[in-house]
């Protein structure tokens, strides 16, 4: 019903709005401006897989008429309107024809009876695929409230987005729980977890379709499992756990700071509910655990801020700035489930950085993840910016192409290594948008591209923040009813391995 | 025999009933309302935009809500705004008439519907703060109509054979625009469809079959269309009062209204009288007056009326146009006891008419609670303009968007964030704003006006709209946490600056002596002093009472004039005077005559309960 509607509604709206009515000849004669067109989104020489949704966008030069002219040789697309929205097959034919090309994109706008062409870019074509799906959370850049909080998934190669859980669904409003850190094995849409905090809480896993609900905090651990990192290869889940504390800024334009007083990691067994202890009541702090793709090592970040009062909440929020973390890594016998010595791997304490979210690239290759000034929660931090590691030669990758003045935080692989989604704050300072890059087989990222979306000005009215996108190989099949069905149950207790 | 004198239409005697009950709803609404719709429509948003219609289609009623939202906004306007309502309570009030066939000698019974509307709205009061259905100013009027009109296509069906089929029809294609509505629309058909009933047909049967029609369309879309909550389901688009006692009372007119309408299609006289029913409506007739007396008593009654609720509304209305003498007038105007808000915002003003040491105790201190059937917080109602108005920004803008994570975006939240987001020097964001508030029929100029600060970031220092604002935000960053507690946490955060303009020194004073820290006090009074060579008449107050109390500094440096000194001794000598230490014995003789002293405040205001 909903969609008929809003199909009927909008189609007759795009006819009003002259998106497509307009004259689509390519005009012959017109004068030369030798810069680029502004446009939002910017796509601007571009690397996009030939399998994207295609990339509307809307013009903001002063114009009558609006042109955009899509060549490779003699194959030629064009779409007029002030608002440059593709159809979405042919879209999808023309960028399938040219895979591994380069396709020239050229603006044009009529002004004053007089047709300009702006100095024209282009689109690379990649052969390689970007994952079918991503899965993201909907949420306002808010400070502590929440009311309508989703996880959803968006098929990349068409516009379609559905909810795979949102808390409007529970039957009361004081029981809208705050749902967080979904998490994926192996891209698998069918093997996931998230976290349901406050009234019914615990953390939701489902394993090839089935669900259960799980309460990790037991005995003297300080939390339930916070940041989770599913092992490739085992029913394996390795969780930081963490005395979370938020406080505000009081005249900062990054408004918030989240700091742990006390953190720890822990090993979850999905089959035998089980919770095996890797760090505990260590002085360190320790978070954001991740996987290599073989599972032979767990990446995390440890910080050394030595802590001088018993009331550690106070004395971390009073030294925020002093409290920086490096990437250590352990090995991990995949059999007995023990772990090795810490090993360094990125030392940014030492030049004065906090480096958090270290991400494996598939092949094991290169180590992503987000350095910023200080602290842990990154996503609040103006100076955060992503870095990356060539983990067999120890070199850092110059991945200068991906970052802004803001923030640039979660990011995460695409299955084949190609695509790294992130999520930066460039667009206004304030709104979560997530961003696409290409990173070739020779290491090099490929300027990022903003999430797609029909309405090119979705964005600018779109008061969310996506939070956390992750590839998926497929869509979530669970429906957001069975989920909250398992959510209503009282969790099952986990057992901590003796 | 057939009785045509009860279908003539509208006499005269009528008509003078009719004009004395709208009249006194539209003067209702206009004198004691006018200010409370201004706050709906700033609390609420519609934009003109397909999107913004699109986003109403995910849930029952939705479009009732769109249509709301269409209407609340001319509130920006009151009297264009409570006009449209009258003329939707006439169309009403005619569909009544129409569908339950109340013309002539029951007209009177149609006062009762209209009554249990107008309460609808009236009834809100501080709940606007909270509800998140903040346009049901004219959503649950317009679902009456629609639900109204079912009923009277209802009164057309003769045939029997169509009647489920129309129940089906109304309830599977109306739910998803007017919600519960379409589904109490159907009950009510019902008894229509009874009170018409020929001798073959079984009310059980058809009630039955309606029962099921509706729970089928309920569970049916719930399931496969809108992906709300089952509750909300049912209820859609009723605001979200709580289902308990203490917020029966918002849900009554309500529950009355279908109870009414059910009665009446039971009820509604047919075109045969018997002796029995002529009675009732000679009965009927009669009682005109005393029905239309009982209806407007019932608005009266039954409407939220709080002067200090009405004076909080006049208030922030004046605070953000910056008329701050307008808004203490306001607030001096309050015969009754004042609000924690009226005290807070009562100080922002004076700080900036720079009344502070001068007249902060010439106004009452009070500590009346909001007068809401459920517990509102001082911060869900005064941080916007409170943290605003004092430089707070980061903390105003948190609570907007704590607030629009909350309730949704709306009109006031958009604009102190809008401002919010100037003055921290967020240009970007704060044209995200602009752009959503241009997109409104009322706002755009506000917006247009503020769209220039983007475009010309260098004059935001200096502009008025700016400039008292940013003068307040010169103190260094730190993390901090206001817990909720607005007041306490202001009085803390201010008492405790030890640096910081001669403005911010100032409110530091001022709040050291609102909390009666007399460590605090005194470098803050010397310091103001040193550097403005000047004592307003309250410092002054003060620093002889600490003086007096403490014996520990002199203040000679301080010039106190000897009307204070004097004005203090003969305040001492009347405690001398009474040989109690009973505050409420002593009270009243202090109050007379010093009630507007900071030493009256010191010892006789204790135990200022903030919420």
């Amino acid at each position: 019903m909903k969609h008929l509607l809003s199909t009927i509604y909008l189609s007759a709206f795009f006819c009003f709005a002259g998106c497509s009515v307009e004259n689509k000849t390519v005009p012959k004669e017109f004068k030369e401006n030798k810069k680029f067109a502004a446009t939002y989104p910017k796509y601007f020489l571009n690397t996009v897989p030939y399998n994207i949704a295609p990339l509307n966008f809307k013009f903001t030069e002063e114009g009558e008429q609006f042109l955009c002219k899509l060549s490779c040789g003699d194959d030629v697309m064009v779409a007029s309107g002030e608002k440059i929205i593709f159809n979405e097959k042919k879209w999808s034919e023309f960028l399938n024809r040219n895979k591994g090309k380069s396709i020239k994109k050229e603006l044009f706008v009529k002004n004053q009876g007089e047709w300009t062409r702006f100095l024209p870019d282009s689109i690379t074509v990649s052969e390689s695929p970007i994952d079918e799906y991503i899965s993201y959370r909907m949420i306002e850049p808010s400070y502590v409230a929440y009311e309508d909080i989703s996880i959803r998934q968006r098929n990349l190669s068409s516009f379609e987005e559905s909810y795979i859980y949102f808390n409007r669904v529970m039957e009361k409003d004081n029981e809208s729980n705050c749902i967080n850190c979904h998490s994926y094995k192996n891209y698998d849409p069918n093997t996931f977890q998230f976290h349901v905090r406050q009234l019914k809480g615990g953390t939701v896993i489902c394993q090839n379709g089935d669900l259960k609900k799980v309460d990790m905090k037991c005995d003297s651990l300080i939390s339930s499992g916070v940041y989770p990192a599913w092992h490739p290869n085992k029913n394996l889940i390795a969780y930081s756990i963490n005395d979370t504390h938020q406080v505000f800024h009081t005249r900062n334009n990054q408004k918030i700071e989240v700091f742990d007083s006390e953190s720890d990691l822990i090993l979850f067994d999905v089959d035998k509910n089980e919770v095996i202890p890797i760090f505990e009541n260590t002085p360190e702090l320790e978070v954001f655990p991740f996987w290599s793709p073989s599972g032979t090592e767990l990446y995390y970040c440890v910080s050394n801020f030595e802590k001088s009062t018993a009331d550690l909440r106070d004395e971390v929020r009073k030294k925020y700035k002093e409290i920086k973390y490096d990437i250590y890594k352990l090995s991990f016998d995949t059999i007995n489930y023990t772990f090795g010595e810490p090993e360094i791997v990125v030392n940014a304490s030492a030049n004065g950085k906090s480096a958090t979210l270290p991400r494996i690239s598939p092949d094991g290759k290169y180590l992503l993840y987000t350095e910023g000034d200080y602290g842990v929660f990154h996503i609040w931090h103006k100076s955060s910016d992503l870095k990356m590691l060539n983990l067999e030669t120890g070199k850092n990758i110059n991945v200068r192409t991906l970052n802004s003045n803001d923030v640039e935080s979660y990011h995460s692989w695409s299955s084949n290594g190609r695509w790294i989604i992130f999520s930066s704050r460039r667009d206004d300072g304030s709104f979560t948008r997530p961003y696409i890059a290409h990173f070739d087989e020779n290491g090099k990222c490929r300027r990022p591209f903003i999430l797609p979306q029909k309405d090119p000005d979705f964005y600018f009215d779109c008061y969310k923040s996506f939070n956390i996108p992750e590839f998926m190989t497929g869509p979530v099949n669970v429906s957001a009813r069975e989920i909250k069905k398992v959510i209503d149950k009282n969790p099952i207790k986990a057992k901590r391995k003796l | 025999m057939k009785n045509t004198h009860e279908f003539k239409t509208i006499n005269y005697y009528t008509l003078i009933l009719e004009s004395i009950f709208f009249l006194s709803i539209l003067l209702w609404l206009k004198y004691q309302y006018s200010d409370f719709f201004i706050k709906a429509q700033e609390l609420s948003l519609f934009l003109n935009s397909f999107d913004f219609f699109k986003s109403f289609l995910d849930r029952p009623g939705g479009i009732l809500l769109y249509l709301g939202s269409f209407l609340t906004q001319f509130y920006y306007y009151p009297i264009l705004g409570i006009t449209i309502f009258a003329a939707l309570l006439l169309l009403m009030q005619w569909l009544v008439i129409s569908t339950f066939r109340l013309k002539g000698k029951l007209f009177g019974l149609s006062f009762i519907p209209v009554a249990l509307t107008v309460v609808t709205v009236t009834q809100i009061g501080y709940m606007i703060y909270i509800i998140k259905l903040p346009d049901m100013m004219f959503t649950q009027l317009i679902g009456v109509i629609g639900m109204l009109l079912i009923c009277k296509v209802s009164t057309l069906i003769k045939k029997s054979e169509y009647r489920p089929l129309w129940i089906a029809v109304t309830s599977v294609v109306l739910y998803p625009v007017l919600g519960i509505y379409a589904l109490a629309a159907s009950l009510v058909s019902i008894c229509i469809f009874f009170r018409q009933r020929t001798s073959t047909y079984n009310i059980l049967n058809e009630a039955g079959l309606t029962l099921a029609i509706n729970l089928a369309v309920v569970i049916g879309y719930y399931h496969y269309i809108f992906k709300i909550s089952i509750i909300r389901a049912w209820l859609y688009p009723l605001p979200d009062f709580r289902i308990s006692s203490s917020e029966l009372i918002l849900w009554a007119p309500y529950i009355s209204l279908f109870i009414t309408f059910m009665l009446m299609g039971l009820f509604m006289p047919s075109d045969i009288k018997n002796e029995k029913e002529s009675s009732f409506l000679n009965l009927c007739n009669k009682l005109k007056p005393v029905l239309l007396i009982l209806s407007i008593s019932y608005i009266y009654f039954f409407s939220h009326k709080d002067d200090a609720f009405v004076t909080e509304l006049k208030v922030d209305r004046a605070m953000e146009n910056q008329q701050w003498k307008e808004a203490l007038g306001y607030i001096k105007d309050l015969k009754s006891e004042h609000t924690r808000k009226l005290v807070l915002t009562r100080n922002v003003c004076l700080y900036h008419t720079k009344d502070m040491g001068n007249k902060m105790y010439s106004f009452p201190e009070g500590q009346r609670l909001p007068n809401a059937p459920r517990p509102i917080s001082l911060v869900s109602l005064s941080s916007r303009p409170v943290y605003y108005n004092w430089g707070k920004f980061c903390f105003c803008y948190r609570w907007c968007m704590e607030d629009a994570v909350e309730n949704g975006f709306r009109v006031e939240y958009l604009k102190y964030m809008t401002k919010c987001a100037i003055a921290s020097g967020e240009l970007r964001v704060a044209s995200k704003y602009i752009r959503t508030l241009k997109n409104t029929t009322f706002h755009k100029k506000w917006a247009e006006s503020y769209e220039k600060f983007i475009t010309e970031p260098d004059n935001i220092a200096n502009d008025p709209s700016f400039a008292p604002f940013l003068v307040l935000n010169q103190f260094d960053d730190y993390l901090d946490g206001d817990g909720s507690k607005i007041e306490v946490y202001l009085l803390n955060n201010f008492s405790n600056l030890t640096k910081g303009s001669i403005e911010l020194s100032e409110v530091s004073l001022v709040s050291s002596m609102i909390l009666k820290d007399i460590d605090k006090f005194w470098p803050r009074c010397f310091y103001y002093y040193n550097k403005t060579n000047n004592l307003p008449k309250h410092y002054q107050e003060a620093a002889v009472l600490y003086e007096y109390l403490e014996k520990k500094v002199d203040i000679t440096p301080l010039n106190i004039s000897p009307q204070i000194k004097q004005r203090f001794d003969s305040f001492m000598k009347l405690t001398e005077y009474f040989k109690t230490d009973d505050v409420n014995v002593l009270r009243p003789h202090f109050e007379k005559k010093y009630a507007d002293t900071f030493w009256f405040y010191y010892f006789f205001e204790n135990d200022l309960k903030t919420y």
